[in-house]
This record gives C-alpha cells, sequence and structure tokens, in this order.
C-alpha cells in the first residue's frame, strides 16, 4: 500500500535547525525522505543536527537570519545545492519575559527581527519563482498560543507571534497563485531548553499555574514534527491560511 | 555601581512610592504601597539581567526580602 505521508523528493527549508522544534521538525522531514537545508546561528550545533538526518543530500548554512542583505544569497546557495524548494519551516524564535515597564524598542526590534522579519523576508526569497518548486510549496510558521491570548510579562513576545498569526491569511492568498500554502501552528509550551529557561525564570506559582492547565502535559518537539511534516506533504494540500492551535488543551480554559 | 544609583534606579523602576527612602535594610516584602507580585519579581529579574548581567530563577528571586539580599544575591563586588 503506497505511503500515504511522505516528503520524498521534496526539499525543505528549516530555521532554527540548531536546537529544539527546528532540529526534530529537520530529523522527522529527513526520516520521511525530504532533503533539509539547515538554517541557524550556531555552526556547531547545526552540524549536530545534520548529523542525526537520515543521511542525503542535505544542505547547512549557519547564520544570523535577521541580517536581511545575507538570505537572497544563503538561500540561492541552498537552492544550488538542494533543488527548487517545495516547504519551508519558519522555526526559529526567541521568547522574552520583560513587564512593559522594562522594555525598549531594541527588544522589541529583536524579537520581531527574529520571529517575524526574517520569516517574511524569507517566504518573499523562497517564493521567487527561481527558487520555488513548479509544484508549489508548503510554509509554515511556528507562532504560539501567547499570539492569541495574554500573559503578563510578554507584550513584545505576544504581539511577535499575533503577527505571524495575522500574517498568515495574507500570505496565503497572496501566494495561491504559485501554489503555495501558508500556515501557522499556535504552540503551548514544548519541552525544549528555551522552555525549561523560561520556567526557571518565573514564580513557583506561575509555573504550577501553567502546568496545570496544559491538561494533556507539555508538548514535545517531536508533537510539532509530526504536525509540520502533515503539512509539508501532499496530505494537507487543501489547507492553506490556517493556524492550528497546538496546545495540549491549555487554550481550551 | 554606586549603591545610591543602584537604590534610586530600583525605586524608579519598581515604582515604589518617592517618599520612601531606599537603604539596604528597606525590605521588599513590607513596604507601604508595593507589593512584591509576579510583575515585580519579572521586573527585577529584567532589571538585575540588564544591569548586572546576572540571571536569576524563581526560587533565588523569592529567597529576596531586603535590598542588601538583592545585592548579596548580585555580587557585593558589583557595588561601590
Amino acid at each position: 500500500m503506497k505511503n500515504l505521508l511522505t516528503l520524498e523528493n521534496k526539499s525543505i527549508i528549516i530555521t532554527g535547525a540548531s536546537s529544539g522544534i527546528g532540529r526534530q521538525c529537520a530529523i522527522t522531514a529527513s526520516q520521511l525522505g525530504a532533503t533539509i537545508a539547515l538554517l541557524g546561528r550556531n555552526k556547531q550545533r547545526l552540524e549536530e543536527t545534520l548529523a542525526g538526518l537520515k543521511p542525503g543530500n542535505h544542505a547547512m548554512v549557519s547564520g544570523d537570519i535577521t541580517e536581511y542583505e545575507q538570505l537572497e544569497e544563503r538561500v540561492g546557495r541552498v537552492v544550488k545545492q538542494i533543488g527548487t524548494i517545495d516547504g519551508f519551516i519558519h522555526a526559529a524564535g526567541i521568547e522574552m519575559t520583560k513587564p512593559l515597564r522594562v522594555m525598549s524598542h531594541h527588544d522589541y526590534e529583536s524579537l520581531f527581527g527574529i520571529n517575524v522579519i526574517s520569516g517574511f523576508e524569507l517566504a518573499r526569497i523562497i517564493s521567487h519563482k527561481k527558487h520555488l518548486s513548479a509544484a508549489g510549496a508548503s510554509f509554515i510558521y511556528l507562532s504560539s498560543v501567547m499570539g492569541i491570548l495574554g500573559q503578563p510579562g510578554k507584550v513584545g513576545y505576544c504581539a511577535s507571534k499575533g503577527a505571524l498569526l495575522s500574517s498568515v491569511k495574507a500570505l496565503a492568498l497572496e501566494l495561491a497563485q504559485k501554489k503555495v500554502r501558508v500556515n501557522c501552528l499556535l504552540l503551548g509550551i514544548v519541552e525544549t531548553e528555551m522552555a525549561r529557561n523560561l520556567l526557571e525564570e518565573v514564580p513557583e506559582d506561575a509555573r504550577q499555574s501553567i502546568m496545570k492547565r496544559h491538561l494533556l502535559g507539555m508538548g514535545t518537539p517531536a508533537d510539532v514534527s509530526h504536525c509540520c511534516v502533515f503539512l509539508l506533504s501532499d496530505l494537507s494540500r487543501w489547507i492553506t491560511g490556517s493556524s492550528l492551535v497546538m496546545d495540549g488543551g491549555y487554550s481550551a480554559a | 555601581m554606586k549603591k545610591e544609583d543602584f537604590f534610586n534606579s530600583l525605586q524608579d523602576v519598581l515604582e515604589i512610592d518617592e517618599d520612601i527612602e531606599i537603604t539596604e535594610a528597606t525590605n521588599f516584602k513590607n513596604m507601604k504601597h508595593f507589593e512584591l507580585d509576579s510583575i515585580a519579581i519579572m521586573t527585577l529579574v529584567a532589571f538585575v539581567h540588564e544591569k548586572f548581567n546576572r540571571k536569576f530563577t524563581a526560587v533565588q528571586i523569592n529567597s529576596i526580602t531586603t535590598v542588601r539580599s538583592l545585592m548579596e544575591l548580585i555580587g557585593l563586588d558589583h557595588f561601590e
């Protein structure tokens, strides 16, 4: 019986691939046959991700994705190696817990630079016909339930994740003619280094409250990667402009 | 950092009433019109990280009582 969930002959670019969710998405996608281009800041950690992929003609580009002038050249290099692009996961992102009182415009710029603008710039570049697969592509943005909920100390983070959520419909409409689907995942807390650091910083009562509201417990990077590979695959060919909540029930309360 | 500047910055960032004089002995947990709630704690964490490049866990923050105890957590060698 034909395996319906496959990424054979697909080339996928993944940001934030040095660790956590981005890393796991790369691993899972490679296991389903995709050729992966890993983008991230930390070269050594990217190499660790590369070593964990199912062997293939994978690419790796280390660098800061907020160096916007460099992105065109990097994507060009990737396409030369792995071919035109069938999928893009924007998993790169930073978290910031800082009350309004101590936020600065630099903080907002950092958050939006990594979480939002770099993702849009890469969408612009990848969706150019010289880089895009003739069969179209699937773009996935990793947002957060904080894009639809509020939390004290998260004005910048919530705004950046909300920006991803609200942009997906516009991107989907604009890129449909190129057969590019665009969707967004709104994630709850996923067991990653970033999440562990975050939970260490919050007071105990807040941490207990957060954990209690994750009715199915914290998510894992594999949970997210499974949904991503579905959205990258032809099984989701009729899904675009959507935002899917994956939070173990956190936002259901 | 000069202690006086530290006290003034604390007073400003935590929005402590100006008629309260901040000293090392000032206790965060029994100040007039001030509560060391979760926002205040987050503010302190961010402030200390920005000024001293020190990151605290929630457990460490909960151990703070007086301004002196905060200074000890940061490291007294950071203050003149």
